[in-house]
């Protein structure tokens, strides 16, 4: 039980277990998807449960494949089950680097922070106007 | 005739030894014109065979099939059928036809094994190890390395180069298999045996896997500097695919050491190889998000 814990939580097999439910998700057999990448079907058989790895240019094929929701492939898939996803390692690296400030200096970054939300939450807004402007013809 | 081929097959294989692999196959395409206007198919067809195993080490010479086919049907020299064999299955696995390539490679196997000769059937060992490992079949790889390897250490006069590739070889497979120290230990080994002859066209593989196995191993600085000295050679030889991983290697070691700029800096070199993917900030952020060290095959 202890082993088979281990098996599936290793990083090949989670990875394995997300590209199946995303090919599952697509309505998409294995020999089709293997076909798409260039791969046997055999080997994305065994790449679904962590025994294969893939080379770049899969990899890259893969992304291509599953366009944008290639994403939640890695980071949404296995939500449920691994919830240090939530924070990517970039999210941490931020926090790594805030905690490293002083009292002043982390009220300085909370200001600087606040100031680009607020500024990206303007643009994002003035774009959206726009938009809008066009779609109605004004 | 033999004069003038001999010497042009001993310089062949001094280029080949100084690492000049251009050279080696333009002289030992030299020898083959040479012994073919003689009427000496067989010296033709042994220089023709050591002139596609040049190209296919530069990656080149799959239009060369044919020919290599029409010598494993036609020759009566069970050397030169071997060399056939052998070239037939590198230039498969080139053309990504892992099939017809591991059928061949067993063609060479047999055909080493038969004429008994160690530095034939430590390559086609090497040469089975290879498609092995492109199928994740690591134990399989294991295994042929292990027998290339040791077959390469029982005779005099065994080839320096190649001697280090098998223990680059297997040093890899072991990294991938939980044995990191043993597989670093290999590697490095291969390493210092690549740079006493200045084997650079070779070496650059050799620092990739360096680059993997310290950073499976937490030495963040040295695989650092193994992978930009890779990149840089791999860059300086034209080999996509080795500059291709060690990019992904080196954003995953910048993220290790906390530095997500310099990843996403890698990261966007290596999204520039796939056009058709585009550069976007969407599958950097995958990269960054994901540890997919344990997931892609280097060899794959």
């Amino acid at each position: 039980m202890a082993t088979a814990l281990h098996e599936l939580t290793t990083p090949a097999a989670n990875v394995g277990a997300r590209l199946r439910a995303l090919r599952k998700e697509r309505h998409l057999t294995q020999t089709e998807l293997a076909r798409q990448i260039g791969i046997q079907q055999s080997d994305l058989s065994r790449m679904e449960q962590g025994e294969y790895r893939v080379s770049l240019d899969h990899l890259f094929k893969l992304l291509a494949v599953f366009d944008v929701s290639f994403s939640d492939f890695f980071d949404k898939g296995s939500a449920e089950d691994e919830p240090r996803r939530a924070l990517s390692r970039e999210d941490m690296q931020i926090l790594h680097l805030v905690k490293q400030l002083s009292e002043e200096g982390r009220r300085e970054a909370m200001e600087f922070l606040e100031f680009k939300v607020r500024r990206e939450q303007q643009d994002r807004r003035a774009v959206a106007v726009r938009r809008s402007g066009r779609e109605t013809g004004s | 005739m033999s004069a003038h081929y001999d010497e042009l097959m001993r310089s062949a294989e001094a280029a080949f030894t100084g690492d000049n692999l251009t050279a080696a196959a333009e002289l030992y395409q030299q020898a083959a014109a040479i012994a073919l206007e003689a009427g000496d198919q067989d010296r033709a067809d042994h220089a023709f065979c050591n002139h596609c195993s040049m190209l296919t080490e530069l990656d080149q010479g799959t239009e060369q099939i044919p020919k290599l086919k029409e010598i494993l049907l036609r020759s009566d020299n069970p050397k030169n059928r071997f060399l056939a064999a052998y070239n037939t299955a590198v230039a498969y696995d080139l053309q990504d036809d892992l099939e017809k390539s591991r059928s061949y490679a067993n063609r060479a196997i047999e055909l080493s094994e038969s004429l008994g000769e160690p530095d034939l059937v430590s390559r086609s060992a090497n040469l089975a190890g290879t498609l092995a490992v492109r199928e994740s079949r690591f134990d399989e790889a294991d295994s042929c390395y292990h027998k290339a390897l040791d077959v390469q250490e029982s005779f005099d006069g065994h080839h320096g180069i190649m001697r280090a590739q098998y223990m680059d070889n297997l040093g890899y497979v072991m990294m991938c298999t939980d044995r990191l120290h043993d597989g670093i230990d290999l590697c490095e080994e291969a390493r210092a045996d690549l740079e006493r002859v200045g084997a650079d066209h070779y070496l650059y593989e050799t620092l990739q896997d360096l680059c993997y196995g310290h950073l499976m191993a937490d030495n963040l600085d040295r695989a650092r500097e193994c992978g930009e000295q890779a990149l840089d050679l791999a860059i300086e030889f034209e080999d996509d695919q080795i500059a291709k991983n060690c990019l992904f290697l080196l954003s995953e070691t910048a993220v290790r050491h906390g530095d997500t700029f310099r990843a996403r800096r890698y990261l966007r070199e290596l999204t520039a190889y796939y056009p058709e993917v585009g550069i976007s900030e969407e599958i950097i952020d995958v990269f960054l998000a994901t540890d997919l060290t344990s997931v892609v095959n280097l060899r794959g």
